[in-house]
């Protein structure tokens, strides 16, 4: 299932014949945010039901409970609220920055369960002034996925999606910490050189 | 090869922005990545680069929509909420040695001489969206005194002031002062019948309006954050 706004975060690799679309659920997306940064709860109401359900499902992903994934979620769209206006159109998709919000958010309820020390909204500080867009589409995406080694792309699909630690992937998979580092290290360095290609 | 010349690699400064994203740089060395990012453009940009790389994996998962006690929730806390002013401020950055590093870079940004006689020990930045300071609050050693200095002229709205607060970690609070909303500077002792240790509390900034702004908490937290040690 595809939810209706994850198309919105393709316009710049979707080809001609389909940006009139996604470029306007863009701009609409762009256009909630900058209304919710003015104070309108009608424009963040929107924002909501347009883009929770894929929070939702990232919130799930990585933390597994429903109960901790709705926590993440209010404090993620509180954050937003409050922080709406310091995000900067142009310089990210506004999914990523929301989806860079819920992650840091999930990942931090984590390390909190793992005794870490919380770092409070870093992905503002991070978020607030990044580089130009420069968009990467699923396909893409998935096209560099698979061409990496199973036991790299397994890594960093575990690594993305629930938070493991190093010595926890080594855990799962059954692999020395020295390996696993590895693997993510070389993972990672394909991934970008086939994304840039 | 130091700590410092090793995050000059670019090699490595892309594999540690890519482990950042991924979420599997943890303790120390997450730490130290975002205390690099706060002045580090180039390595933000390429933060940036990776969550935009990433964040079409989550494409493969089934949406799914939350129960509408989540929305109830938001909208409950959002409703007391003052929006023109999150649209001014910032959130103070508690983040320990980051809030030193950041708040020494940002002294001398906007060239105060942190180290005059008898000079602050302790520093407090209030930063607005653009990360520009807009108040310095700095506490000078074996003194009740605090001192405020406005860096940037405040938009408030009519009949609300930010006013700074000391709150200790058993939630006691003790109203500092009103803060200047134009340029200037002002210094206020704490009252002799406060007791506790002034360098123990958090600074606070809320937004409040009426006659008992300074004395009566009720409005929304702003900032907070711990006093940065000199």
């Amino acid at each position: 299932m595809k939810w209706p706004i994850s198309s919105a975060c393709e316009s710049v690799l979707k080809g001609p014949d389909t940006v009139p679309v996604v470029d306007s659920q863009l701009k609409m997306l762009i256009r909630l945010l900058a209304a919710t940064a003015d104070g309108d709860k009608n424009a963040f109401s929107r924002l909501y039901r347009l883009t929770s359900p894929k929070l939702y499902a990232i919130a799930m992903r990585i933390l597994k409970t429903e109960g901790q994934a709705q926590e993440c979620l209010q404090e993620a769209y509180l954050s937003v609220w409050r922080q709406a206006a310091t995000y900067q159109q142009g310089k990210a998709a506004p999914m990523t920055w929301l989806v860079t919000i819920v992650r840091n958010r999930a990942l931090d309820m984590l390390r909190r369960q793992r005794h870490e020390l919380r770092r409070e909204d870093v992905e503002v500080e991070m978020l607030s002034a990044p580089p130009s867009g420069n968009t990467v589409d699923r396909l893409a995406i998935e096209k560099c996925m698979q061409g990496l080694r199973i036991d790299q792309r397994e890594c960093l699909q575990l690594a993305y999606f629930e938070g493991l630690t190093h010595p926890e992937l080594a855990d799962r998979l059954s692999h020395p910490i020295g390996t696993i580092k590895t693997w993510i290290r070389r993972g990672l360095e394909q991934l970008r050189q086939c994304l840039e290609a | 090869m130091s700590g410092s010349l090793r995050y000059q690699d670019p090699d490595l400064r892309a594999l540690l922005a890519g482990e950042y994203v991924l979420g599997n740089l943890h303790g120390r060395a997450r730490q130290r990545l975002e205390t690099l990012m706060l002045e580090d453009e180039e390595l933000r940009n390429q933060v940036t680069l990776w969550a935009q790389r990433l964040e079409p994996l989550n494409d493969e998962l089934e949406a799914r929509t939350p129960p509408a006690s989540v929305w109830t929730a938001i909208e409950q806390q959002i409703g007391s909420d003052r929006k023109p002013i999150w649209n001014n401020l910032a959130f103070w950055r508690p983040l320990g040695t980051v809030a030193v590093a950041a708040s020494l870079m940002l002294a001398l940004l906007v060239g105060i001489n942190l180290y005059q006689a008898p000079g602050p020990e302790r520093i407090a930045f209030v930063t607005d969206a653009e990360n520009q300071p807009v108040w310095l609050v700095s506490a000078t050693p074996r003194s009740r005194k605090l001192h405020i200095k406005t860096l940037k002229p405040m938009d408030m709205p009519a009949g609300e002031v930010c006013v700074l607060w000391l709150v200790w970690n058993d939630g006691a609070t003790q109203g500092v002062a009103a803060l200047p909303d134009s340029t200037g500077e002002t210094s206020v002792v704490l009252p002799r019948s406060m007791k506790r240790d002034p360098n123990k509390a958090k600074l606070v900034v809320t937004v409040e309006s009426g006659d008992d702004a300074v004395t009566n908490m009720q409005g929304e937290v702003m900032f907070k954050g711990p006093w940065v040690e000199l």
